[in-house]
């Protein structure tokens, strides 16, 4: 298959943009779990809690975002719960490190000849795109292992 | 009209599988086909379509990166301000079909230059082809003719439409 033109734009696509739509997917997705969490999903009850129309709601819910952090800080208010972290060294700071973007982890356990725990290993691994050229061997390899 | 399914090898990840469809036999994938237009005034949209694309295959599809579209879906739904920069039309469509988290088929598209697709001169075939294969997928699925836990669930799946 011939996608000579969506390797190029990737590969020539400014890194501010790709971190741009990766954050805005990264915002999403949260607001998405905090949905499920505290509105069973139901994008009406947000609507109500904001005092806002559903059709509103729902623009900010689905697709890339340009969010304001003054929509951001009524979203956190309405669902209790944060968003978003800012990275920084400051000891007041509510920034909880995570180290590990969309990350597996697989644990290898094997058994001796007589039942007996001789090895556990565990893997953990960040998901990553394989473009059809990278080693999708070893990606094969780690997912039939058992998981922990 | 026949339509074979093909996986896209380029883009598929361990966590998502991404199709297309060749229509009638044709030289090129539909997105293929949409792959080499040039969107000369929506450089960005079509970079952050590319992009939306890249990353879905890191964290798996979700349907909130959609826009509902009936029994199909489009790519992408970007923020006002992107779409202001072209105020001559409603931007750039890329029709797909989710079927789950970790299987969506790319199809063809364009820029959409009128509120109603179906009105659109641009976009008109490409959004009546979605629903199509949407509603046909949506019906093997129902009768269970469609077993999307199965590796490679499309790659022998011919549809008549």
């Amino acid at each position: 298959m011939n996608l000579t033109k969506f390797k190029s734009i990737i590969s020539e696509t400014p890194d501010d943009l790709k971190e741009e739509v990766r954050l805005s997917m990264d915002i999403l997705d949260r607001i998405h779990e905090l949905l499920e969490k505290k509105f069973n999903g139901k994008q009406k009850l947000l609507a109500d809690k904001l005092g806002k129309s559903e059709a509103e709601v729902s623009k900010w819910l689905n697709g890339v975002q340009n969010f304001t952090i003054k929509t951001i800080a009524k979203l956190e208010i309405a669902f209790g719960e944060q968003i978003i972290a800012v990275a920084t060294g400051a000891d007041n700071s509510t920034f909880e490190q995570c180290t590990h973007r969309y990350s597996s982890k697989n644990t290898r356990i094997e058994v001796g000849l007589y039942g007996d725990l001789d090895q556990v290993q565990s893997v953990v691994f960040e998901s990553q795109p394989t473009y059809g050229i990278t080693n999708a061997d070893s990606i094969t390899l780690h997912s039939n292992l058992a998981d922990a | 009209m026949f339509v074979e399914f093909e996986k896209i090898h380029d883009l598929s990840t361990t966590k998502l599988c991404f199709y297309t469809i060749k229509v009638n036999k044709h030289a090129l994938t539909e997105f293929e086909k949409f792959d080499a237009k040039d969107f000369l005034n929506h450089p960005e949209e079509l970079a952050i379509l590319y992009n939306i694309i890249t990353e879905m295959g890191v964290r798996g599809a979700k349907p909130h990166y959609f826009k509902n579209e009936s029994s199909a879906e489009a790519l992408p739904i970007v923020s006002y301000s992107i779409m202001s920069q072209n105020k001559k039309d409603f931007g750039l469509r890329l029709y797909c079909k989710l079927l789950t988290d970790s299987i969506v088929v790319l199809l063809n598209g364009d820029i959409k230059t009128m509120q109603n697709p179906r009105s659109c001169p641009k976009v008109s075939s490409h959004f009546n082809l979605a629903l199509k294969v949407g509603s046909a997928l949506d019906k093997l699925i129902q009768n269970k003719e469609l077993n999307l836990t199965s590796n490679n669930p499309l790659s022998e799946c011919i549809i008549e439409l």
